[in-house]
């Protein structure tokens, strides 16, 4: 008797003081899909669509689609090879057209008339976008390196111009290529000349999705989607009074809301001679593709990023309100890329399922679908990292393409932190982030996803799905071929004998170790690609990657600083 | 004759306290304290034994959360225990002080479904009572501990926390359901 009053007064004690926490996020517990060949991030803006013809590739599945319009039709289907991840399209001339392998790293031209392919040619490890020009008859490709190609209709190069990493797309504005940049969503010409978006109040322009011109606009205006990143101070870990009850109240600054912006969103500049205009799209979640319709009044976008529950498209005024009101839209397709014909059809492809939709009447009007062949690529692992969280955000957000959006973020109570990309090989390099807070990818999930993004929490086996779909994101070396062999050969040396490799260690050049560097315990970032993301640093202090060596060399070496060492480790930098 | 005669009517004959018995139900309400935020507070207990002196006292009630947009609150505390009674004077006013130990039960509605717990809860209620024949007033002031400080978190911010502590103040009548008097205590 005595005992056991004894034990149950203890326990009594042990329990004063106790904290009974009670988690109150939903988890998803789904089942997961994963396809036998899992997907690759969403590129966007795979569509070619004309009078009666849409030519679709679907980069998912390595397919092109030769679609009649008019009899609602698939007339070919071209199947590639497997990996080769068909991007952009472009109308050559006659019955070619011209499709960017990415995964191949080159270019195929197929015969739309036939539905035959009728040539592949590797170009550059990660061709992006390109151009047709009707006057010279040649193709322009631009690849992520930096380098412009200009190849005859045979494909034969005819020139292979360095301009600057991180090309996107390419459009022709009287003859003349015009380039935009990824991350940084600028436009650049051959004489590397920059046309900027213009801040817009604490945004500043990030990720261009894509670029393009609308045929036949008499003011040849070149128009970019693109998102807008926040420059202000980004809570993370707000005091609970400052978190309202709301599911909008984010650390992440909330959002999500109708025509609320949260940290970063859409926007459509359109550059004219000496006119820039920017609309900013608040409702629209990751957008990756947009087109005007031929009389310029309505704009499409394609925006796979939505919720599951809401529509993945919206049609809206071109110029003006940039908020949209997307009930009675169509649901249950992921539309990547949207195009109009010339009596202002409105054809969208979805990726999953495959399909192509056509809408006669815009901006109100029924879409008729085409199912387009090729099994599902579901996955569950691609549609956690892609679709919107309760903020408006998805993970693609920042990391577009399963990379990272170029964006130094100031953080509440941490400072400056640049946006870490993805597609360097994440596998083995916990703990994430720069500071290396976050142990596993179930706390990043956990603190990240759910917490700070207002996402679901996600069980065990959906988030080992996630986890194996980033840590399968490793993009090519950035190398285009326009570095001089005997320089790279040189910076490679130096970086040896400078003990560069004693931090930045590993088949992946860094990413698996913490070092003191200027009285702070960070993650040593990969160098892979390393020529594609300006800024450098944790906290984008270096704007170019010769900023970022100098940097390097004066705070962990003792060499001396040198032109000639800094241009033979940038030229050997830009090969990884 | 307009007010009739009858049978004379007969006082009845005080009660004393010191050796009257009792059972007293009482209902109340009021609002409690968990340092921040206030509850709202329905108890009703039963007490049995003397008028004066010591009484066996069982309760329960209901602890209602305000804030009801994420979290929906009901605690319910159950508790058996002891009050000693005393009486002011002549007046029918007594004061009291209690000790019962027993269970609180929460129980919350949420998104994710109903959250049950149940912990230990100790309470010392403190009363005044102010009785007319077999009906009175209560004012009370119930200080109580149930161990655990709860807390329901969304999304890593705080959206309700109830602290282990709790004071009550509760207002309300109560009724003397048997008064008699006590058998004689041997000698």
């Amino acid at each position: 008797m005595m005992r056991s009053g004894t034990t149950f007064g203890l326990a009594l004690v042990a329990l004063t003081g106790c904290q009974d926490v009670i988690n109150l996020d939903p988890v998803d517990e789904r089942p997961v899909i994963q396809p036998r060949s899992r997907p690759g991030p969403i590129i966007g803006g795979t569509l070619l669509v004309e009078a009666g013809l849409a030519v679709a590739a679907d980069p998912d599945r390595d397919l092109i689609h030769v679609v009649d319009l008019e009899n609602r039709r698939v007339l070919h289907t071209i199947t590639l090879e497997p990996g080769d991840q068909p991007g952009r399209v472009v109308r050559g001339s006659e019955h070619e057209v011209h499709v960017v392998l990415r995964g191949f790293g080159g270019l195929a031209t197929i015969d739309d008339q036939e539905g035959t392919l009728l040539r592949r040619q590797q170009l550059c490890p990660e061709p992006r976008g390109v151009a047709y020009d009707d006057a010279e008859a040649s193709i322009y490709v631009t690849c992520a390196g930096g380098a412009l190609i200009e190849l005859d209709e045979s494909g034969n190069e005819l020139s292979r111009t360095k301009v600057e990493p991180d090309l996107r797309d390419v459009v022709l504005v009287d003859g003349k290529p015009v380039m935009s940049k990824f991350r940084e969503a600028t436009l650049v010409d051959e004489e590397r000349a920059r046309t900027t978006v213009p801040q817009q109040g604490e945004f500043q322009a990030r990720v261009a999705w894509r670029t393009w011109t609308v045929p036949n606009d008499p003011s040849n205006a070149i128009y970019m989607l693109h998102q807008l990143s926040s420059t202000n101070p980004v809570p993370i870990d707000p005091p609970p009074e400052e978190m309202g009850p709301e599911d909008g109240d984010l650390p992440y600054g909330g959002g999500g809301s109708f025509c609320e912006p949260g940290i970063s969103t859409t926007a459509v500049t359109r550059f004219e001679t000496g006119f820039v205009s920017t609309t900013i799209l608040p409702n629209a979640r990751l957008t990756v593709d947009a087109a005007v319709s031929p009389d310029g009044a309505w704009l499409a976008l394609a925006m796979p990023g939505a919720k599951e529950d809401q529509p993945t498209m919206a049609v809206m005024p071109n110029e003006g309100f940039g908020c949209f009101f997307d009930e009675g839209a169509r649901i249950g397709e992921q539309v990547t890329s949207v195009g109009f014909e010339p009596d202002g059809t409105l054809v969208m492809l979805s990726r999953e399922p495959a399909r192509l939709l056509i809408q006669s009447s815009v901006p109100f009007g029924e879409a008729e679908a085409i199912d387009l062949p090729g099994e599902s690529v579901f996955d569950t692992g691609h549609e956690i990292f892609h679709r919107a969280t309760d903020s408006g955000l998805s993970c693609a957000t920042c990391h577009p393409e399963g990379t990272d959006d170029g964006h130094v973020w100031f953080f509440d109570g941490l400072g400056p932190r640049r946006t870490q990309p993805l597609d360097v090989g994440l596998a083995g390099t916990a703990p994430f982030h720069w500071d290396g807070d976050m142990n596993d990818m179930t706390v990043l999930m956990e603190e990240v996803l759910a917490h700070r993004m207002g996402g679901m929490m996600q069980s065990g086996a959906r988030r080992e799905s996630f986890q194996s779909w980033v840590f399968a994101q490793e993009g090519r070396p950035a190398d285009d071929g326009l570095q001089d062999s005997s320089l790279v050969a040189q910076g490679q040396a130096l970086f040896a004998s400078m003990g560069c490799g004693s931090c930045h260690s590993g088949d992946k050049l860094g990413g698996s170790t913490s070092e003191p560097i200027r009285g702070m315990r960070l993650q040593v970032p990969s160098l892979v690609r390393v020529s594609l993301r300006p800024p450098y640093m944790h906290d984008g202090r270096s704007s170019t990657l010769e900023e970022s060596v100098v940097d390097m060399i004066q705070t962990t070496t003792t060499a001396e600083v040198t032109s000639d060492n800094v241009t033979a480790l940038t030229a050997y930098l830009r090969t990884l | 004759m307009p007010l009739g005669t009858g049978p004379k009517v007969v006082s009845p004959e005080p009660v004393d306290p010191a050796v009257a018995r009792m059972i007293r139900l009482d209902y109340l309400l009021g609002v409690a304290w968990r340092i921040e935020p206030v509850d709202v507070a329905m108890i009703t207990s039963i007490e049995y034994g003397q008028m004066k002196g010591f009484s066996g006292s069982f309760h329960t009630g209901m602890l209602l959360s305000p804030d009801r947009n994420i979290v929906r609150v009901v605690d319910v505390p159950i508790g058996l225990g002891a009050v000693y009674r005393h009486r002011f004077g002549g007046r029918p006013l007594y004061a009291s002080v209690g000790l019962t130990a027993g269970i609180l039960v929460h129980r919350a509605g949420t998104d994710l479904g109903v959250i049950r717990r149940v912990d230990p809860d100790l309470r010392a209620p403190l009363r005044l009572a102010w009785t007319v024949e077999r009906v009175g007033m209560s004012l009370a002031l119930v200080p109580a501990f149930s161990f655990r400080e709860r807390t329901y978190e969304r999304r890593g911010a705080e959206v309700w926390k109830h602290h282990s502590v709790r004071v009550g103040l509760v207002f309300g009548l109560h009724w003397d359901l048997v008064v008699g008097r006590a058998n004689r205590r041997r000698p």
